[in-house]
């Protein structure tokens, strides 16, 4: 909320048993300090910050720059992208519910611009956990620091691998360019006559590069396969 | 069917827009909320005279041993115990340091105060003599009287601080208690504080204030910390020197030229100011003496110019050396000496600001951290 109801001197003065206890439960069930022992959790959660968002309020916009990644402690949150084709249309990309955590890049990223936005679905609160926390507990207690990293490589490498499987299943399909008119390299490579998905080009500049398209078949196609991944893991 | 949509749209947009509009007010009421908050604390912390003397230098203090509450923090000892043993430390350092130091100073204070009618009566007989010199070429000066006229401002300075002595005695007996109470409570409660005051940052601002709270500290600390390393090696080059050379007022010289070393540039000059009047004044020494305190502060000012700044300070302040220059000089211009020591952490704080009003500005140009 951004003027909850217990702003100002609750913030400072009051006593936060409930906050605390909030936030130790969602670093707890959080994959990335799995590895973390109670007292380990009990010290981490002097570092990170409990936010809270009203319905709608945007937690962080695309192409921002960003400091740290958001534990879902409570509600749901919308992350969405820009729409390639119209820079005022936003598409929404997936729901996260609560245990989710999101922003993880900006973490460990050196120009660490988000890569979509996030909006509350609802009343949220999220858990902020940033790069000078990160590095502080590096410094002061490397080999929380180390665990913390691990599970965060593991992570990462996870959806790595989601990635990689989404863009097989996209060379999977072909491509159609009949409507571009800008350089036909080297865009007019992996054509044939498939049409599951689609360039579309930016009318107004007919010679930017062609924006990928998917059509539900393939969408649904690569749903499953992460299901798959997914399950696997 | 169309209008009925349609109307459902509009008014689904309409409640949106109100709710933004809702949000965007909020947080704006929230910013000004927390900057005001903000101002509040440094108002009166850093303007009620009672207690600026004593936060500055729990401050300065805090970060001298924040760096070592980390390191005993990593070796697995809690804060809390870091810190009571940081203090137990500080207080048996400083009890023997008194214990070792305090017939030296004594001593010190002692030749000083027996000296003090030999030298103004010295410096009496020396200006005199100028004056009446001046007066026999310039006609004008014959009834200035100046030397008389510049002994009674002397005079009269003296009695201003003699009045105001009680003041200051109240405010360093305020010091010894209050110093003691906000370091500890810095160095313990510094993250569960500054916590606290971010979560009435506005939710949109948030990881930009942090941000900024974190690179603005870490440089203060950075610098103090690097400052009062490099005066206290200045302090202990020139007391060891003097102490050598059998030079008098060694601890007081030190002392002298460690403090005042950290005003950028004026800081050595005004150091050497004391050694200077000794050798000049001290009628028991000899004439090499001039040339031997000439040496201390030369050597001293080199080691510190080539060997103590650039490793300890000039890395941590990232600003071009001209624009030092001219923010001491602003600095001691509108607030005298205090100016002109506080006129690089401001520059470099203004720096830090720059960078991120230029990294919105032009987002591809400047990565943050």
């Amino acid at each position: 909320m951004a003027l909850h109801s217990k702003f100002l001197w609750h913030d400072i003065f009051g006593k936060q048993t409930q906050d605390q206890e909030l936030v130790a439960s969602c670093l707890k069930s959080s994959q990335i300090f799995s590895r973390l022992n109670d007292r380990e959790i009990k010290y981490l959660s002097t570092f990170v910050h409990l936010r809270h968002y009203e319905p709608g309020e945007i937690i962080f916009e695309q192409h921002e720059r960003g400091l740290g990644m958001y534990f879902i402690a409570k509600g749901a949150v919308e992350i969405k992208l820009q729409a390639t084709n119209n820079q005022n249309e936003e598409l929404l990309v997936t729901t996260l519910n609560q245990g989710s955590f999101f922003g993880e890049l900006a973490l460990i990223d050196q120009d660490n611009q988000r890569s979509a936005s996030a909006y509350a679905q609802g009343q949220v609160s999220l858990v902020g956990f940033f790069k000078p926390d990160l590095l502080d507990i590096m410094n002061q207690r490397p080999q929380m620091g180390v665990d913390i990293l691990f599970q965060l490589s593991k992570v990462l490498s996870k959806r790595l691998t989601e990635t990689t499987e989404v863009i097989r299943e996209l060379t999977k399909h072909q491509y159609s360019t009949e409507n571009y008119k800008g350089p036909k390299e080297p865009y007019s490579q992996t054509i044939d006559s498939d049409q599951q998905a689609q360039y579309y080009f930016n009318e107004a500049n007919p010679a930017d590069k062609p924006t990928l398209l998917l059509k539900s078949k393939i969408r649904s196609s690569i749903q499953n396969r992460i299901k798959k991944i997914k399950k696997a893991a | 069917m169309f209008s009925t949509e349609d109307s459902t749209s509009k008014r689904t947009n309409k409640r949106a827009k109100e709710r933004n509009d809702r949000i965007l007010r909020n947080q704006y009421i929230k910013l000004i909320l927390f900057a005001l908050l903000i101002l509040l604390i440094g108002g009166v912390f850093f303007l009620t005279p009672a207690l600026a003397p004593s936060t500055v230098l729990s401050i300065i203090l805090y970060f001298v041993f924040a760096p070592w509450i980390g390191f005993l923090e990593r070796r697995g000892v809690s804060r809390s115990l870091a810190t009571f043993a940081t203090f137990t430390a500080m207080v048996m350092v400083i009890t023997i340091s008194i214990k070792f130091t305090v017939p030296y100073i004594e001593h010190e204070i002692t030749s000083l105060q027996n000296g003090k009618m030999q030298y103004s009566e010295l410096i009496y007989k020396r200006l005199k003599t100028y004056e009446l010199r001046l007066a026999a070429q310039y006609s004008v000066l014959k009834d200035a009287q100046l030397t008389e006229r510049l002994f009674q401002w002397v005079n009269r300075s003296v009695s201003d601080i003699s009045d105001k002595a009680p003041n200051i005695a109240s405010q360093i007996f305020m010091c010894l208690f209050l110093v003691p109470v906000f370091t500890c409570l810095l160095l313990n409660e510094s993250r569960n504080v500054r916590n606290r005051l971010l979560k009435l940052a506005p939710n949109r601002q948030f990881e930009l204030i942090y941000s900024l709270s974190y690179r603005i500290i870490n440089k203060m600390g950075g610098y103090v910390a690097a400052r009062i390393l490099e005066a206290i090696l200045i302090s202990i080059m020139v007391t060891t020197a003097a102490f050598i050379l059998r030079i008098p007022y060694a601890f007081f010289l030190g002392i002298f030229a460690g403090i005042t070393n950290p005003i950028p540039y004026l800081g050595p000059l005004i150091g050497a100011i004391p050694g200077f009047l000794v050798a000049i004044l001290e009628p028991s020494q000899s004439n090499n003496i001039l040339f031997w305190i000439l040496f201390i502060y030369i050597f001293a000012n080199i080691v510190d110019t080539v060997f103590i700044f650039p490793l300890l300070v000039a890395q941590v302040v990232e600003v071009h050396p001209v624009i030092v220059i001219v923010s001491v000089f602003l600095g001691g211009e509108f607030f005298g000496i205090m100016g002109m020591i506080a006129a690089v952490p401001i520059i470099s704080i203004a720096n830090i600001l720059m960078q991120e009003f230029i990294s919105k500005l032009y987002p591809d140009l400047t990565p943050r951290m």
